[in-house]
């Protein structure tokens, strides 16, 4: 066997530099480094002639490099540098050399059987056994050749080519099992091979590519083509890590990056596959409740998140107040959670940035996929418009609530509706190698009729285009622009005469520009701008027919903007130190048309304190507001297996979104910062350690964190948003103070797969202005909604056969604070109770575990429609979880009763089907 | 805003009715934060010439002290805004002070002021409180509320009708008042009552059969006279009339409404198996002008009440207009108010077929009356009708069949209760 891996891997370096004879490898070089990085080494060697060298950018942990030679061919360089790591080098043009694992060349091609069995060999990671299991039962044949050769040897000759882009793959290798040969592709993708006539398994390998196994029927001498699809691993970017884990710690401090294909396992509440409630599932994000669209994101409020869908902002993300996603899992790629140091190009909340990516439709084919649950249904289609070019790729989901409950026989429920929908479509256009563009639309829509009572919707629109462009090798760009906009149309037709209907609006258009240059190997430098115009219509609240008397009421419209140029470098000092610094500045203004009020000084801001009123014309300058924020980051590898890193960030933010329930609700208003009300500010430190344990194929990191904000926006006690037109006169402004530890150790690979994290986390507030108006609590810090110190969440995954996959949920959290009745008195005959400081008790402590399963259909690859069946149980105990907690006088003693959302095991079951069997995200 | 939200959700309720769950909680155990506030209540209106302001503290939670605290020996006044001064007296029950205010100082525009030190000598003030012009209680009526297809109960509605001049906010104070019937006359008693004087005597004669310790079937004949007391009229027993105040914080406010003008406030709720539309309802209606600082009071106070949902909000510390002159921050729980009043008498009725006030009758068969009445004090007395089949069967009712006062009512008929001039709805 140890000989048989000698052998493979002197005929790769032979047929490497034996093709390029003349080539770069031949070029003599001076190296004298001791215990390098793979960087070092390869800066050091490309200091000295033009030579390039590709390779991922993780190896580099991996590696300690020693080399002392002079005036020595480079090939035998690379061979003394790579003798002791686990890569060895490719030579892949004239001056590109790739440094790529051993083991992809190496380990495993002594393993494919010696006959012709058509059995599968054994892989190691799930994902390519999906693949190759639904494959590979009818393995393509290419005959060469029409008529049988009686020659001994024959020469075929090949072209070996990127399926997708029609390019030639440069370093591809066949292998012959039977002949135990290999050929290497030359730099025009083509391979050369003098071989008996007869039939061969073969197998096509190349960087960053789906090997290809295939039946070679050799004939006689001739010429074939062979296309090779691309895999996840795309050499030359920098995602690599992440692809095959759930989350990605590696990246920067505070980042979660989760792989769609990977978290759609776990289970959930509707069948829906919810980056929300996934999120939940994470270190230092937690919700007030279950069935809540909102999250609060290491002690921050509801409103201190963003969610980007391609650079476009979405404003509600759920369907129906929370319990349903109302972005369709199949049209995304991966979603990252910046939460302490944000990317400079990312601001505008104080808590933390969600960056959802879609994926491209498929350039080559046409694919369809849906599935059906028990409320709703969605379908997915892609393909190609111009083959290999433009693609698009487009997706819905509709609910069918409604005739359930026309089922039911109580006049107000069969004569309410509930429905909503969402769609998105995506335009991906690759003009050429330097030029990329892509535009995607989005739409959601919730409608709901309670009879009798109120009528309801609310919607997001959203479309924005991408537009990249490189210039030359070390200069990138990337332009963003995109509209949103989200409304909410509210009908209270509970008495006729004061029956009103309201229709808000916020409309949020945003450009932004980056520029990246890689100055060299360490030193990557970010500028850009952004421009965001927020136009907020608080609608007007009108009669709701002619029987209402309602005095129709102009809320009035906001406007402001902010604009923001930031720079930043990211400078490797060391092989081991990095450090980032960035500085945002960002400028808020809010324009008129406003009539601004001013109250009397030192009384309560109320109507009747009203003393003077400045008014603004069309777009004047009511107010404004600027600063800068720092960014800055170091981290220090210790070791290739664990390093620390530290980030100081600050944030800014000029909306709030104002509630004054417990969750936010689709009926919350955003407000911006405008004269009375000033941006939030924050800053956050935050430290972690990241250690690897590669036998264990897993990982552990903690970090810590303490963050300060000002100036968050609290509603008075009994604020009534709708009807209030000056919000200045409902609202305190306050301070926020978080700080928390968080453990997550991973596994990533295997058969099992999942997290465990346990976060230690405390968010508390304090609205203390002075006079006794200007309190909430008296002054008094108390704990934020969503302060929940103590959280374990464990994520569990076992892949038990090709086709059958169990997961598993686990939560268990402090309960959230709540306010209790103190005492109690009689007023008007009635017995009322007072309330205890705000939030000091809380409900009993939260427990859920869920579970699911999921079957596969068949693996066979020729089939019109592959299926899965997904199964799952939400809070499978069915443990009773109190959300809140209410009191009745029941014959003189206050009897509370907790009310749970979801008080017992909640199944479901959808069916996904797609057209065709391929590996779908 | 609350409210709403509540009913936004009642939808997402209904429809993931099974998810959810109510259940009893256990309140800990919050003494130790547990802080006693002073309560003052007191509502300055014409509707009373005696007028109420009743002053206690806030008790703990399911504590030891279930009944309220009342805060005697408080000195009070009342300052109109001419400087008119009425001091309020403590009345036979602690806590509760009373004053008369003349009628003539009830005129829209003035103010009142609460003026109290307390036994340990603080002294809280009011803000002073405006007169507000009333409008007429406009129309009452009741629309009927459905459920599975049959009429279950009725709602009571008010409209407002008022004009430029009058308020704005309004509060509803109820008071019921209903006649009902036992289900049967009581026309014969036994025993009679000592100082019965029309009595007479039932002749009782029934036969008798026993086994005896010998196995021998024993026969007797028995032959009785009883002394029973004849009630007249058979309907002295048979119509009471009962009053119950509606203690429900109800309010409403034209102030985003164009005009004064409100259709549809609703009032209570009355189920048709309570039986109080059965015969004859009456609902007394007054109708309190509020300031926009009473409404916001009790709309906080109102909002407490209610029950949470999941977009619940926070709690509400509620702010009164009272508050001690020497410490701002103590915390002082009620409002100040003074109101005009206008009322209104309407009375309703309605049938309902499943209306049963609930009562079985026995028919005794060979048994004695006698003995039947001292072996169950239960039916003691007994009540009988006239209808019975001597020698053998007696139909029998226990009291609360025949005795309407055991149900709460009393039997004098209320004055106002023949005045024709008064609504009916039906």
């Amino acid at each position: 066997m140890k000989n048989k891996i000698l052998q493979s891997f002197t005929l790769i370096l032979f047929f490497c530099s034996n093709i390029h004879s003349q080539s770069i490898l031949d070029s003599l070089f001076n190296c004298n480094i001791k215990n390098a990085s793979l960087e070092e080494f390869v800066a050091e060697i490309e200091s000295q002639a033009d030579v390039h060298f590709f390779f991922a950018m993780h190896q580099h942990l991996d590696c300690s490099i020693s080399v002392e030679k002079y005036n020595t061919p480079l090939w035998e360089i690379l061979i003394a540098a790579l003798y002791s790591t686990p890569y060895t080098y490719c030579q892949t043009s004239k001056h590109n050399i790739g440094i790529i694992p051993k083991k992809s060349k190496i380990v495993e091609l002594p393993q494919y059987p010696s006959t012709t069995s058509k059995t599968e060999s054994k892989q190691e990671d799930e994902e390519d056994r999906y693949l190759n299991g639904r494959r590979s039962d009818i393995k393509e044949t290419i005959t060469i050749g029409s008529e049988k050769s009686f020659a001994r040897k024959v020469t075929i000759k090949g072209l070996i080519k990127d399926n997708e882009t029609q390019d030639p793959l440069i370093g591809a290798t066949l292998y012959l099992t039977e002949s135990e040969t290999g050929v290497i592709s030359d730099t025009n993708g083509n391979i050369v091979l003098n071989i008996a006539p007869g039939k061969y398994n073969a197998e096509i390998r190349s960087l960053g590519m789906k090997t290809k196994k295939c039946f070679f029927t050799i004939n006689s001498g001739g010429n074939f083509e062979v296309g090779l699809q691309h895999s996840n691993q795309m050499l030359q970017e920098v995602t690599i890590s992440g692809e095959q884990n759930y989350g990605n710690r590696t990246g920067n401090m505070g980042e979660d990056k989760l792989v769609m294909k990977k978290v759609k396992k776990m289970p959930s509440l509707t069948g829906n596959v919810d980056i929300v409630s996934i999120s939940k599932m994470l270190p230092g994000i937690v919700s007030v409740s279950e069935g809540t669209g909102s999250l609060n994101v290491r002690g921050g409020g509801a409103d201190q998140n963003i969610f980007y869908l391609n650079n476009i902002p979405i404003y509600n993300t759920s369907h129906a107040f929370g319990f349903f996603p109302a972005i369709n899992s199949t049209i995304i790629d991966e979603f990252s959670i910046y939460k302490s140091f944000i990317p400079i190009h990312f601001g505008g909340r104080l808590s933390s940035i969600f960056d959802i990516s879609t994926r491209a439709g498929n350039k080559k084919d046409f694919r369809a996929q849906g599935s059906l649950g028990l409320i709703t249904t969605d379908f997915t289609i892609e393909g190609p418009i111009v083959s290999d070019k433009l693609s698009f790729i487009a997706s819905g989901r509709a609910s069918y609530s409604d005739w359930i409950l026309n089922k039911i026989d109580e006049p107000a429920i069969k004569n309410s509706d509930m429905s909503f929908y969402d769609a998105s479509a995506l335009l991906d256009y690759k003009i050429n190698n330097n030029n990329s563009v892509e535009i995607l639309a989005y739409k959601s829509y919730d409608d709901f009729k309670n009879a009798g009572v109120n009528e309801y919707s609310y919607s997001n629109f959203g479309i924005g285009a991408t537009y990249k462009h490189h210039f030359g090798s070390k200069l990138n760009s990337e332009l963003n622009i995109s509209h949103s906009k989200y409304g909410f149309d509210n009908s209270d037709i509970q008495f006729e005469s004061s029956s009103f209907t309201q229709n808000y609006g916020i409309q949020h258009s945003e450009a932004r520009g980056i520029l990246n240059y890689l100055y060299n190997e360490k030193n990557v430098f970010q500028t850009g701008f952004s421009s965001t115009l927020l136009e907020l219509d608080r609608g007007n609240l009108l009669p709701y027919n002619d029987k209402s008397l309602y005095t129709p009421l102009k809320l009035g419209k906001e406007k402001g903007m902010e604009n923001v140029l930031f720079i930043h470098d990211s400078y490797k000092i060391t092989s081991q130190f990095t450090l980032k610094a960035g500085l945002r500045f960002s400028h808020f203004t809010q324009f008129g048309p406003k009539t601004v009020y001013k109250y009397k000084a030192g009384t309560e801001r109320l109507n009747t304190n009203i003393v003077d009123s400045l008014s603004f014309d069309k777009n004047d300058a009511v107010k404004h507001y600027s600063g800068p924020e720092l960014r800055l980051a170091a981290d220090y590898n210790l070791s290739s297996i664990n390093s620390i890193k530290l980030s100081f960030s600050q944030m800014r933010q000029y909306m709030f979104l104002l509630s004054n329930t417990y969750a936010a609700t689709p009926v919350d208003q955003w407000k911006l910062a405008d004269y009375h009300l000033k941006p939030s500010k924050q800053w956050q430190v935050s430290a972690g350690y990241y250690h690897d344990l590669p036998s264990w194929k897993s990982s552990f990191v903690i970090e810590g964190y303490y963050k300060k904000a000002n100036n968050i926006v609290e509603l008075k006690d009994g604020a009534d948003l709708i009807t209030t037109p000056n919000l200045e006169t409902a609202t305190l402004q306050g301070d926020q103070e978080s700080y928390g530890l968080e453990l997550l150790i991973s596994k990533n690979k295997g058969v099992f797969t999942g997290w465990t994290s346990y976060t230690y986390s405390r968010s508390l507030i304090q609205v203390d202005g002075g006079a006794y108006w200007n309190k909430i609590n008296s002054g008094r810090q108390y704990a934020s909604n969503f302060d929940r110190p103590h959280v374990l969440n464990a994520v569990a995954n076992l892949q038990v056969s090709r086709r059958i996959n169990l997961a598993s949920n686990l939560v268990y959290s402090t309960g959230r604070p709540i306010t209790l009745p103190m005492s109690n008195y009689t007023y008007f005959n009635i017995e009322h109770v007072d309330y205890s400081d705000r939030n000091a008790y809380r409900v009993p402590n939260y427990f859920r575990m869920d579970f699911s399963v999921i079957l596969e259909g068949n693996l066979k690859a020729q089939k019109p429609l592959h299926s899965k069946w997904i199964f799952s149980v939400y809070n499978l105990t069915g443990r009773k979880n109190p959300y809140s907690v209410y009191f009745k006088n029941q014959g003189g003693k206050i009897q509370g009763y907790q009310y749970s959302i979801i008080g017992v095991p909640v199944f479901s079951i959808s069916w996904s089907y797609k057209f065709g069997n391929y590996l779908t995200n | 805003m609350k409210k709403f939200i509540e009913k936004l959700f009642i939808i997402i309720i209904v429809y993931l009715a099974t998810w959810a769950c109510i259940e009893p909680y256990e309140l800990p155990n919050v003494s130790k934060d547990f802080v006693s506030s002073l309560v003052i209540e007191g509502n300055m209106n014409n509707d009373d010439t005696i007028q109420t302001i009743i002053v206690t503290r806030t008790r703990e939670i399911n504590g030891e002290n279930k009944s309220t605290e009342a805060v005697s020996a408080c000195s009070i006044e009342v300052i109109d805004k001419d400087g008119n001064s009425f001091i309020f007296d403590e009345s036979e029950k602690a806590g509760t002070y009373n004053s008369i205010i003349p009628i003539q100082y009830f005129y829209p525009g003035n103010t009142f002021q609460l003026k109290l030190i307390s036994p340990s000598g603080e002294l809280y003030e009011s803000i002073p409180e405006e007169l507000l012009e009333v409008p007429e209680v406009d129309s009452i009526y009741f629309s009927p509320i459905q459920s599975g297809g049959d009429e279950t109960a009725v709602q009571f509605l008010v409209d407002i009708n008022g004009n430029e001049s009058q308020c704005r906010n309004y509060k509803w104070e109820l008071e019921e008042t209903y006649e009902y019937r036992s289900k049967y006359f009581a026309q014969k008693k036994y025993p009679a009552s000592p100082d019965a004087t029309n009595t007479g005597v039932a002749f009782i004669q029934y036969d008798y059969y026993y086994i005896d310790d010998y196995g021998d079937t024993i026969y007797e004949h028995i032959e009785k006279e009883l002394v029973i007391e004849r009630i007249t009229p058979s309907d002295s027993l048979y119509y009471c009339y009962k009053s119950n105040p509606i203690n429900q914080i109800l309010i409403a406010s034209t102030d985003d409404l164009t005009e004064n003008q409100f259709k549809g406030m609703t009032l209570n709720k009355v189920s048709l198996s309570s039986g109080k539309l059965e015969h004859k309802y009456s609902l007394l209606v007054k109708q309190f002008s509020l300031t926009n600082d009473a409404a916001r009071f009790l709309s906080q106070m109102k909002s407490n009440q209610q029950d949470d949902g999941m977009f619940d909000g926070q709690p509400i510390t509620v702010q009164g207009n009272i508050s001690n002159v020497n410490n701002i921050d103590e915390r002082v729980i009620g409002y100040f108010g003074a109101s005009m009043v206008s009322k209104k008498r309407i009375f309703a009725r309605r049938y309902s077929y499943n209306y049963d006030p609930g009562c079985t009758t026995i028919e005794l068969g060979d048994r004695g009356l006698d003995e039947y009445a001292e072996g169950a004090s239960f039916y003691n007395p007994i009540y009988f009708s006239s209808y019975f089949n001597p020698p053998y069967s007696w139909l029998l009712y226990p009291s609360h069949c025949v005795d309407c006062r055991l149900k709460g009512g009393q039997l004098k008929k209320p004055p106002y209760w023949d005045d024709e001039s008064i609504i009916m709805l039906e």
